[in-house]
């Protein structure tokens, strides 16, 4: 019977279940709807908290505020909404200032290092022409030995985060992590020797 | 509909990527996705500014997280409940009989005198006394905001609905009826409490209303209309509590059993019994470790460490684990005793070392760490004693010693010794032999046969 109504809900579309929640109240219903934006909802958390317990707790949260925000109010599309909902609630709790000063100066080390999140960046697949290209192999030839492999193997050998993880025998964060900045510092070697293909990056 | 179609198709290049097993081709449409997609470009955001971090990982115990709470009721733990509720009522239905054969009143009056029968005898059973709780707040009209209690309880409403099925009118004006027969006979008895619960329930909200509403009338206007507010839009779940303290001046012997009704509903919210964990976070060397994160295993409690290392974490229920995180830095778990003081000590995650940097004679520097793929048999900072130990400096006369960087490049081979050594650099080619030797005689490595990576000396 619970399989059954489960496997029922999981068939259903957002809205339906919108409405199905606003009429019973179950809070299963609910929760297979949430459950379908977790990793969404989570990289919003961390985007604000910059920190994985914060997130963590900020997730489980907004769940807990949608138990009744869900049920009162008229939502059209769930899932812009929940954007909404998600991006106050962190603005709601930082604003509360709940963090200590230790962690604030942290928060702030840390924005400093994650510039390169803010753009898209894929150089390799930008540049084409022919100079462009020997200035990108001169910025791949000087980035550090570990993130010139990994931005290497992801670029130009189309292999996935976990191949190269296990290639190398490293941590897939230290992969992930190692791409991300290789990337980073691709562009702002690429904007110093004066190459700008496009403006996405 | 739409929408749903959209993140279908969007979450499986996130899921990808955060699994890792995304390739380029996932991360360009992730990222021309995200373009035209707030959400999906703040979470990719979030993500990406904490690379090093399991993602997978966190977001399945999120999502089991979640499941547990929205199916709580389920778990044995409700049925528990319901079972020492009815063991409760069966004794209040026996109270009520022995109360009807000793004053002999007209059954309709007792019925209301059964509920704070009810109440006073099923107060020492926090089971029960909670079971009645949350199922007395979902029948508000409707709960709270931001409210942890409240949110539980819209859980019970389904559980509710079919109670009130299972005592219709009829079977209500039973109970009392054939409780006055006083001669309670086995097998009605099971029916009779379970009438009896649905009785005192119902009752019990009435009762405890009238309570509020007596209170309150005598009370200002304000505390009126506060409660009617509450009633209307049900605000806060502590203007309820705040009631309950006020009727407990009364002296009713309701209030004391609802007030601790209300912290048993309060305990079970918790999951209380706090247990607090204090302790210091340090690398290797005793220096704290700022901003390590410590985190009770299996729940979502946790924190971090300040800036003298220092954390204190207040214990989940069900927490038997702590686990110290810190980029660089292998976890470690710790299950916990009887000690409230937890000390660690982080070792050093050595796959991210790897470059020998030499300096003088025998004296070996930290410097940056930068990644290779392969790593020699016993850990880099073993190879590292090696070659301080070995390494000649083949300019060691000279005054002052000239500093040369060599980096060598070389590939395994399937017995873990080094081949095709292919030194680079601007340095003497004594100093390249040297480099070569080193890595020559040292230990074997460990990694993918075939493998080629590069490591630098400097010799100062």
């Amino acid at each position: 019977m619970l399989k059954f109504l489960r496997r029922n809900i999981a068939d259903k579309s957002d809205e339906e279940l919108v409405q199905l929640y606003q009429k019973g109240g179950d809070l299963e219903v609910l929760g297979t709807l949430y459950e379908r934006y977790v990793e969404l909802v989570y990289g919003v958390c961390l985007k604000f908290f910059k920190e994985k317990t914060k997130a963590e707790d900020a997730v489980m949260a907004i769940f807990e505020t949608l138990v009744e925000k869900v049920r009162t109010q008229e939502i059209r599309q769930f899932r812009p909404w929940l954007h909404v909902v998600a991006k106050n609630h962190c603005l709601m709790q930082l604003r509360k200032k709940n963090h200590t000063v230790s962690f604030d100066e942290m928060t702030l080390a840390t924005q400093a290092e994650v510039v390169h999140s803010a753009g898209v960046l894929h150089p390799v697949d930008v540049l084409e022409a022919e100079p462009q290209q020997t200035a990108l192999k001169n910025c791949i030839e000087k980035l550090p030995a570990q993130q010139r492999h990994c931005v290497e193997q992801f670029y130009y050998e189309d292999k996935s985060y976990k191949e190269i993880a296990d290639i190398t025998g490293d941590a897939l964060g230290l992969v992930r992590s190692n791409i991300q900045n290789g990337r980073r510092n691709l562009r702002i070697c690429l904007e110093k020797s004066g190459v700008r293909a496009s403006s996405d990056w | 509909m739409e929408s749903e179609k959209r993140n279908k198709s969007l979450l499986t290049p996130l899921l990808r990527w955060l699994t890792g097993d995304a390739n380029r081709r996932d991360e360009q449409s992730l990222d021309a996705a995200a373009k035209s997609d707030p959400f999906l470009a703040d979470a990719l955001e979030g993500y990406r500014s904490l690379p090093e971090a399991d993602h997978a990982a966190d977001v399945t115990r999120l999502k089991a997280g979640l499941r547990k709470q929205t199916q709580r009721q389920q778990g044995a733990g409700f049925y528990l409940l319901r079972a020492a509720a009815a063991l409760a009522v069966v004794v209040v239905a026996w109270l009520v009989v022995q109360q009807f054969a000793t004053t002999g009143k007209s059954p309709v009056a007792d019925v209301a005198v059964a509920p704070n029968e009810a109440e006073t005898s099923a107060a020492p059973t926090t089971a029960a006394s909670a079971d009645s709780t949350t199922r007395d707040i979902a029948a508000e009209p409707s709960a709270p905001e931001q409210d942890e209690s409240s949110s539980y309880a819209f859980q019970d409403e389904p559980k509710l609905s079919r109670n009130e099925q299972a005592a219709p009118p009829a079977a209500r004006v039973e109970a009392p009826g054939s409780a006055s027969q006083a001669s309670p006979k086995p097998e009605q008895a099971t029916k009779v409490a379970d009438n009896a619960l649905a009785d005192a329930d119902d009752a019990l909200n009435q009762a405890k209303k009238e309570e509020i509403q007596r209170k309150l009338e005598a009370d200002e206007k304000v505390r009126l209309e506060a409660e009617v507010k509450a009633k209307q839009d049900a605000t806060t779940a502590k203007a309820n509590t705040e009631a309950a303290k006020k009727a407990k001046d009364t002296a009713v012997p309701a209030a004391p059993a609802k007030e601790e009704m209300a912290k048993a509903s309060k305990k079970q919210s918790n999951m209380a019994n706090p247990r607090q964990i204090t302790g210091q976070v340090t690398d290797g060397n005793g220096s704290p470790l700022i901003g390590a994160s410590v985190m009770a295993s299996g729940t979502n409690a946790g924190t971090v460490t300040n800036v003298d290392g220092t954390y204190s974490l207040t214990l989940p229920a069900g927490a038997t684990a702590l686990e110290f995180n810190f980029t660089g830095y292998n976890p470690l778990r710790v299950t916990l005793g009887a000690n409230n003081k937890v000390d660690v000590e982080l070792t050093e995650n050595e796959a991210s070392l790897s470059e020998v940097v030499v300096t003088g004679a025998g004296q070996v520097a930290d410097e940056q760490p930068a990644y290779e793929s392969l790593q020699p048999v016993g850990g880099f900072k073993q190879f590292k004693q090696y070659v301080a130990n070995n390494l000649h400096h083949p300019e060691a006369d000279k005054q002052p010693r000239p500093k040369q960087v060599v980096r060598v490049r070389f590939t395994l081979q399937a017995d873990g010794r080094l081949t095709d050594f292919n030194p680079k650099g601007d340095a003497p080619q004594a100093y390249k032999d040297e480099a070569i030797r080193l890595l020559r005689e040292g230990p074997r490595w460990e990694g993918t046969t075939g493998t080629t990576a590069s490591y630098r000396f400097v010799f100062e």
